[in-house]
């Protein structure tokens, strides 16, 4: 039952890193998170945002609203986008279901990410604690990294947290100018990368 | 005696995973919660008759389920693993690393 069109076997661990690199190979992913990251970076400069401004509790939980309904909206985009361009190309594939200990720990970690957001405005000086936000980053994108199957591009991401930071540092920027900065590198980083990841599943699968 | 518990250990594999085609469509599906035949060609780099004679022949034994439906008008069918799937494969995974492990020790 073996053909020469078939390619050479490929052992258990590769072909589990094969089916988790592909899900990052149409770009989608990176330009979902680029868009993610500029709409949420003009949430702390646009005027017309000024009531999400400000270090009042109210006001974190709604950009915390805020930030999840544009999650929603960029997710079905996303997955129309798929649905008429991608799957009907390189196949339809859905991500396993996390078990619940999993979510139970995400979860803990995401509040504590947000417990630490608003702390720090309280607590810490503001370069100190858009260092430590750029600290915390970096290792969310390593975590990212070697989820997706290790490739060079998303380690590259994962510095730039840690860079911006530090140039935040020594500019004594505040954590809202900090985070703009940060969030919007991040953001055209992805776009791009993502659109050129785009442009050459494009040319693979015409 | 070791090398009679080795071969007998070998025969005990299930053959109906054992297969290299086989094996690696279980692989690929036990990655995923589901995934279509597109995306199982491109991955698995079978051809499309074997891939299709494979999965038959998984879903026959209960490890594969098929569902079929419709994708912006275009027919699409998805596989997932079953219960009974993911078991056998984790369990022939053990089985063989077991297998290379008694192995291992006596050389």
């Amino acid at each position: 039952m073996s053909s020469a069109k078939e390619k050479k076997a490929e052992n258990i661990g590769d072909l589990k890193k094969k089916v988790h690199k592909d899900w990052y190979e149409d770009g989608m992913f990176e330009i979902g998170f680029g868009m993610l990251y500029l709409i949420v970076g003009l949430m702390f400069i646009s005027p017309g945002m000024k009531f999400l401004h400000g270090p009042r509790l109210s006001m974190v939980f709604l950009r915390l609203v805020v930030v999840l309904a544009i999650v929603g909206g960029i997710f079905w985009l996303i997955r129309k986008f798929k649905e008429r361009v991608v799957w009907n190309r390189a196949g339809y594939s859905a991500r396993r279901d996390y078990n619940p200990k999993t979510v139970l720990i995400l979860t803990v970690v995401i509040f504590l990410f947000f417990g630490f957001y608003v702390l720090s405005f309280r607590l810490l000086p503001s370069g100190i604690s858009t260092f430590s936000l750029g600290f915390m980053m970096f290792f969310v994108f390593v975590a990212q990294y070697i989820q997706a199957g290790k490739p060079i591009r998303f380690l590259v991401f994962s510095l730039i947290p840690l860079l911006v930071a530090g140039v935040n540092y020594f500019l004594g920027s505040t954590l809202d100018d900090g985070l703009f900065l940060m969030i919007y590198i991040l953001g055209c980083t992805f776009l791009i990368s993502g659109v050129i990841v785009y442009v050459n599943f494009r040319r693979k699968m015409p | 005696m070791k090398d009679k518990k080795i071969i007998k250990d070998i025969i005990a594999l299930e053959r109906l995973v054992h297969e290299p085609s086989r094996l690696a469509i279980l692989t690929i599906l036990s990655g995923v919660k589901e995934a279509d035949f597109t995306f199982l060609l491109r991955i698995s780099g079978l051809t499309r008759g074997n891939l299709s004679v494979h999965l038959s022949k998984l879903e026959e034994a209960g490890y594969v389920n098929v569902k079929k439906r419709f994708i912006n008008k275009v027919p699409n069918t998805v596989y997932n693993l079953t219960k009974e799937g993911r078991k056998a494969f984790t369990g022939y995974l053990t089985n063989m690393e077991e297998i290379i492990k008694g192995k291992k020790k006596e050389t």
